[in-house]
């Protein structure tokens, strides 16, 4: 059963602030959604090779070579972007020193 | 004989098409009462987000020209469609129903947009859905609450629920949804009408926002199973953008009159026996395998699938998991809502995220972090990426049986607003995502107790396609639905 200490875990790695007052509907949620998944447990899977797709997903190559991108295209990046400056993303500071 | 306005919408897209060249409708009259149509229904229904009016009305003016001065356009050409919205047409909004995408520009076209383009089909808007897809009621979306066409009351079921109401009233007489756990064909069946799942790889993927990259499929809505096939021939080929994308042309002609129904087998899973299916919807799904063995003359067997019982777990581990790795490119910094609280960039992330998505998105991104973190790992999703293999084998092992998996649509009937679907109520349509495989709903009946329509669902194997796309054709015909007939809304 996920306690309070391992949702918090949860939370950091997933990037998601949750606000004190709904950490205990998601942890009952996650614990249903946990116990409804236990069923799992009870096939035997010795050398069972797992299915990751369906496809027989290949690589995609391309020449290793740079291409120049276009005004428009740039415009059209950057102006998705909450906050840039001369085509560069502006972010907040990386480490806390 | 002139085409009146009014007969429009009751109109085939083939009739539409041959009225077009006839001189007997144009174009943008076609467009015209689609937009006034859409407008009205609109305010009720709240199927759409966003209405192209004016390049609409633009391209229609063009096709127009082409026809007058003789030229060949394709069959869809002229057509209205409604595109779900998370999937990208250059320089329009998709905002995927979520806060976080609410200002997003799509800064290209999704391949089966540039194949649209090319035939000249008409993109007249973006339709309602669940919050990146996630939900079966299309209740989680930003916007508004897309209601039942048949009963205002009730859900329309999800997430392509702004798609499948779109078509089964007449704003449109075609659709594109995305079907990651039966999001086209449970829609489909609550709304009336027919929703088709490619096998995994048929479509290409490319320019729609992900939820699990290994289940999502683009898939069709249509009032019949020839508009389906029409559609569908011009999406279905091989995209060297999606590196899940087949080279298989299972899909070059696709005649539904060429079919030999003595010989396709239909088999029904033992095992659907254990699920709580609703008393109305079983008692259908015995009629209509009475009608395809006594009318049909079909062979029905009975197949033996035991994984059935963990198909609702393993979609649980493997799609979280899918959506945790998915979302986590939605971070407030390269496009997207970005919160302003916060000192550094892990505020940036944390708040934005926090701040911008649904309930149901944060739970399922939770649940796919700890299903994949380290001491997790092994013992739900690799152990469920395994019980995925035995499922497969088990459905591959049956199909050696019969041709076709047939069974009702859904559990349940559609419930009221703001109630809860049962967990189960889609298994026997995620079954078809598990296994890439591809799967049709078939409108059946309307239900005495609720009077909404219900759909029953035909699973063929893989690349199976075109003889899925023939039986579900023989059960239109067998099953009586009449498909001509539009809900009364006022």
């Amino acid at each position: 059963m996920i306690k309070k200490c391992e949702f918090n875990n949860i939370a950091f790695l997933s990037r998601i602030y949750v606000n004190e007052q709904e950490v205990n509907k998601y942890i009952t949620d996650l614990n249903k959604m946990v116990t409804a998944v236990n069923i799992l447990q009870e096939v035997n899977t010795d050398n069972v090779i797992p299915t990751t797709h369906m496809t027989s997903m290949r690589n995609i190559w391309r020449q290793d070579t740079v291409k120049s991108s276009t005004n428009s295209v740039k415009k059209i990046l950057f102006n998705n972007a909450p906050e840039a400056e001369n085509c560069f993303y502006k972010i907040r500071k990386v480490l806390n020193i | 004989m002139v085409l009146k306005m009014n007969n429009i919408i009751n109109t085939s897209i083939k009739n539409l098409y041959l009225n077009m060249n006839f001189g007997n409708v144009k174009s943008v009259d076609i467009i015209n009462t689609y937009i006034t149509h859409i407008k009205q229904l609109n305010l009720k229904l709240k199927a759409f987000v966003y209405l192209n009016e004016t390049a609409s009305i633009h391209l229609a003016e063009q096709i127009d020209k082409k026809i007058q001065n003789g030229e060949h356009i394709e069959l869809l050409a002229g057509i209205p469609i409604g595109i779900k919205d998370n999937i990208m047409i250059q320089n329009e909004p998709m905002t995927s129903a979520s806060k976080y995408l609410l200002n997003y520009i799509a800064p290209y076209n999704a391949t089966v947009i540039n194949k649209l383009k090319k035939i000249n089909i008409i993109c007249i808007g973006r339709t309602n859905m669940d919050e990146f897809a996630m939900g079966c009621t299309t209740e989680t979306s930003i916007y508004q609450q897309t209601v039942n066409p048949w009963n205002f009351e009730y859900i329309p079921g999800g997430s392509s629920g702004g798609s499948a109401v779109a078509v089964s009233a007449g704003m449109v007489p075609i659709a594109l949804g995305t079907d990651t756990g039966g999001s086209v064909r449970q829609p489909a069946s609550f709304c009336g009408i027919v929703g088709y799942k490619p096998s995994y790889g048929l479509i290409s993927r490319y320019g729609i926002c992900a939820l699990a990259s290994s289940f999502d499929q683009i898939g069709i809505f249509a009032k019949s199973i020839q508009d389906t096939v029409s559609l569908a021939s011009h999406l279905i080929g091989y995209d060297h953008r999606d590196p899940t994308s087949e080279k298989i042309n299972c899909f070059k002609e696709c005649n539904l009159s060429t079919y030999n129904r003595k010989n396709f087998i239909i088999g029904i899973p033992k095992q659907i026996m254990n699920f709580n299916i609703d008393k109305e919807i079983l008692q259908l799904f015995n009629e209509a395998i009475n009608k395809m063995e006594n009318i049909g003359k079909l062979k029905i067997i009975e197949i033996n699938v035991p994984a059935y019982k963990y198909v609702s777990a393993l979609y649980k581990v493997i799609m979280c998991a899918e959506v945790s790795s998915n979302i986590a490119t939605f971070d407030g910094i390269r496009y997207g809502y970005r919160s302003h609280k916060g000192f550094d960039l892990n505020d940036v992330y944390s708040y934005s995220r926090a701040e911008s998505l649904g309930y149901e998105v944060k739970k399922r991104i939770m649940f796919g972090t700890y299903v994949l973190s380290a001491q997790n790992y092994q013992k739900y999703y690799y152990q469920a990426q395994k019980v995925r293999t035995i499922l497969i084998e088990q459905l591959q092992d049956a199909y050696k049986k019969c041709d076709f998996i047939f069974s009702p649509a859904v559990l349940q009937m559609p419930v009221k607003l703001g109630e809860m679907l049962s967990d189960e109520c889609d298994i026997f349509l995620i079954v078809a995502n598990l296994a890439g495989l591809p799967g049709i709903t078939v409108p059946y009946a309307f239900t005495k107790y609720l009077g909404l329509p219900i759909g029953m669902h035909f699973m063929g194997s893989r690349f199976s396609d075109i003889q899925l796309l023939q039986m579900a054709y023989i059960f239109e015909q067998l099953s009586g639905f009449n498909a001509s007939k539009y809900p009364d809304i006022k």
